[in-house]
C-alpha cells in the first residue's frame, strides 16, 4: 500500500488493473454498453440504433408538421393549440408542474382505455404521476421532496407501493402506500432507510413481499397495511432481486445474478430453480397468469418473451437497453423505459411497433378497480 | 496491484447500481453528470452512490491499514 495516494488514485489503479468489463456482472455491462452510448451521442457522426434513428425522423417529422401547421393556422388567423395535436391534459387534483420534456406533440395517438403510474423528475424533484392511457387526466400523486419510484400495485388498483428515498447520504429508502383515491400516504416500514428490493403486494392483495438490509438481510413478507413482518429467508449475497409472487401466492420469485430464477416458499423459505440454464434474464417479471415470462437477453439486450420455465423464447426484437419491464394486467402488453426515459409499451407478442407513451420511468400499468 | 484484496473485498459488499458507478466513473472516467445521464437516475441519486460506495472502498482500505498496524504492533 502506498499511503500517499488518495483513496481515488487507488481505486483507479486497482480497476485498471482488473479491467472490469471482463466481470461476470449484468449491471456493469449494461453500464458499459450505456456509457458507449453516452459517447457516442457526442460525437457528430455517433452510433445510433435503428429505433434512435427512427425516433430521430419521428422527432423531425413531428417538427416539421407542427411548423407547416402552425404557419398554416397563422396565416389563417385560426391558430390555436388543440390544432397542433397536444395531448389535452385535464386538471389535477393538486397543482401539476409542465412537463420538462418536449417530444410530446410528436406521440403517436393510443385510444386505449385504462391508467398507468410512472415516475418523472421535474425541477430536480421526481415524484409519482397517474395518467390514463390516452395521455389526458395527469395527476400529480406526491409531492414530497425526495425520490418516489413506483414498486407495485395492489389488485384492485386501489393503493399502491412506492420507495421514498429518504437519506441520500447513504443511499437510502423506506416503503410507503399510496391511497389513489384519497391520496393519502402511509410509511409501511421504519428501517432507516433499509428497503432495498421493491415491495410487491400478493396477487391476493393481502401481505406485502420486500428484500431489506444490510441489518437482517432478508426477504420479508408482511401484511397489507405493514404489520407482522416475518423473515422468509435471509439473504446471503448481493446479487438477488425479488421479483415478485407467484399466481397462488405461495412463492416468491427471485433472480439470481441477472441470470438464473429461483422461487421460496414463502411457509419454509426452502428455494427450488424456476430456470437455470445460464442464459440471461435481467428485469426478468412473470405474467400475471404465470404462464409466461419477460426479460432482457444478453445478446443483443432486447425484450424476450418465454413460457414460465425459460422455454420457447421468442426475442421481440425491440426494446434495447430496456428498463423496469413490466406486464399489463391482462398480459396482452409490455411496458418499460428505454434509455432516453421515456416509457414504452409493446404487444408481449411481439406484433406491432413500441409506442412512446411518456417521459418517465418506474411504469405501473394500474389494475381494473 | 497492492491494494487488489482490500478493494476487491470492499467491492463485493457494493450492490450492483453501486459498482456501476465506481466503474464508470474511475475507469471508464465519466463526470458524475455522465454517469447519471448514461445510468438514467437523478444527479442526486449518482452522486450519493458514488459516495457511499468511496465510503465502503475507503473503509476496507482503512480496516486493512488497522490490521496492518495491529499486526506490526504484536510483533513489535
Amino acid at each position: 500500500m502506498n499511503p500517499d495516494r488518495t483513496v481515488d488514485q487507488r481505486i483507479r489503479a486497482w480497476l485498471e488493473a482488473e479491467a472490469p468489463n471482463q466481470l461476470p456482472d449484468v449491471v456493469l455491462q449494461v453500464a458499459f454498453d450505456r456509457s458507449r452510448a453516452t459517447r457516442q451521442r457526442r460525437s457528430i457522426a455517433g452510433w445510433r440504433d435503428i429505433l434512435v434513428n427512427a425516433r430521430l425522423l419521428a422527432i423531425a417529422g413531428g417538427a416539421a408538421a407542427i411548423v407547416i401547421l402552425a404557419a398554416g393556422a397563422l396565416w389563417v388567423g385560426v391558430f390555436s393549440p388543440a390544432n397542433v395535436g397536444h395531448p389535452t391534459a385535464v386538471p389535477s387534483q393538486t397543482p401539476t408542474p409542465a412537463p420538462t420534456h418536449a417530444l410530446l406533440p410528436t406521440l403517436e395517438p393510443v385510444s386505449l382505455t385504462g391508467q398507468m403510474v410512472f415516475s418523472r423528475t421535474v425541477d430536480g424533484n421526481t415524484d409519482l404521476y397517474l395518467m390514463n392511457l390516452d395521455r389526458t387526466g395527469l395527476v400529480r400523486l406526491t409531492t414530497d421532496p425526495a425520490e418516489d419510484l413506483f414498486s407495485s400495485w395492489s389488485p384492485d388498483g386501489a393503493t399502491l407501493l412506492f420507495a421514498r428515498r429518504t437519506s441520500l447520504q447513504p443511499e437510502a429508502s423506506e416503503l410507503f402506500a399510496l391511497d389513489v383515491a384519497s391520496r393519502v400516504e402511509r410509511q409501511l416500514t421504519h428501517l432507516g432507510g433499509a428497503v432495498y428490493d421493491p415491495g410487491f403486494f400478493s396477487p391476493q392483495g393481502d401481505r406485502i413481499a420486500l428484500g431489506r438490509g444490510p441489518k437482517d438481510p432478508g426477504y420479508y413478507v408482511m401484511a397489507a397495511d405493514g404489520s407482522g413482518a416475518r423473515l422468509v429467508r435471509p439473504v446471503t449475497t448481493d446479487q438477488d432481486q425479488l421479483r415478485g409472487w407467484s399466481k397462488d401466492g405461495k412463492y416468491l420469485y427471485v433472480l439470481h445474478s441477472g441470470v438464473d430464477v429461483f422461487r421460496i416458499d414463502v411457509a419454509t423459505g426452502k428455494t427450488s430453480d424456476v430456470i437455470a440454464d445460464g442464459s440471461v434474464h435481467r428485469d426478468a417479471v412473470f405474467s400475471p397468469d404465470g404462464s409466461r415470462i419477460a426479460y432482457l437477453s444478453r445478446e443483443p439486450g432486447l425484450i424476450s418473451v418465454a413460457n414460465a420455465d425459460g422455454s420457447s423464447a421468442q426475442n421481440l426484437g425491440m426494446g434495447r437497453e430496456a428498463r423496469d419491464l413490466s406486464w399489463s394486467p391482462d398480459g396482452e402488453y409490455l411496458v418499460y423505459q428505454d434509455p432516453n426515459g421515456s416509457v414504452y409499451f409493446i404487444h408481449a407478442d411481439g406484433t406491432g411497433i413500441p409506442v412512446e407513451w411518456t417521459p418517465g420511468s418506474t411504469p405501473g400499468w394500474r389494475p381494473e378497480p | 496491484v497492492a491494494d487488489r484484496d482490500q478493494l476487491e473485498r470492499g467491492f463485493r459488499r457494493l450492490k450492483p447500481p453501486q459498482r456501476a458507478v465506481v466503474v464508470l466513473h474511475f475507469y471508464v472516467g465519466l463526470t458524475v453528470a455522465e454517469v447519471a445521464e448514461t445510468l438514467g437516475v437523478p444527479l442526486g441519486t449518482a452522486k450519493s452512490r458514488l459516495h457511499y460506495a468511496t465510503e465502503v472502498l475507503r473503509a476496507a482500505l482503512e480496516a486493512d491499514a488497522r490490521t496492518g498496524l495491529a499486526s506490526n504492533g504484536t510483533t513489535a
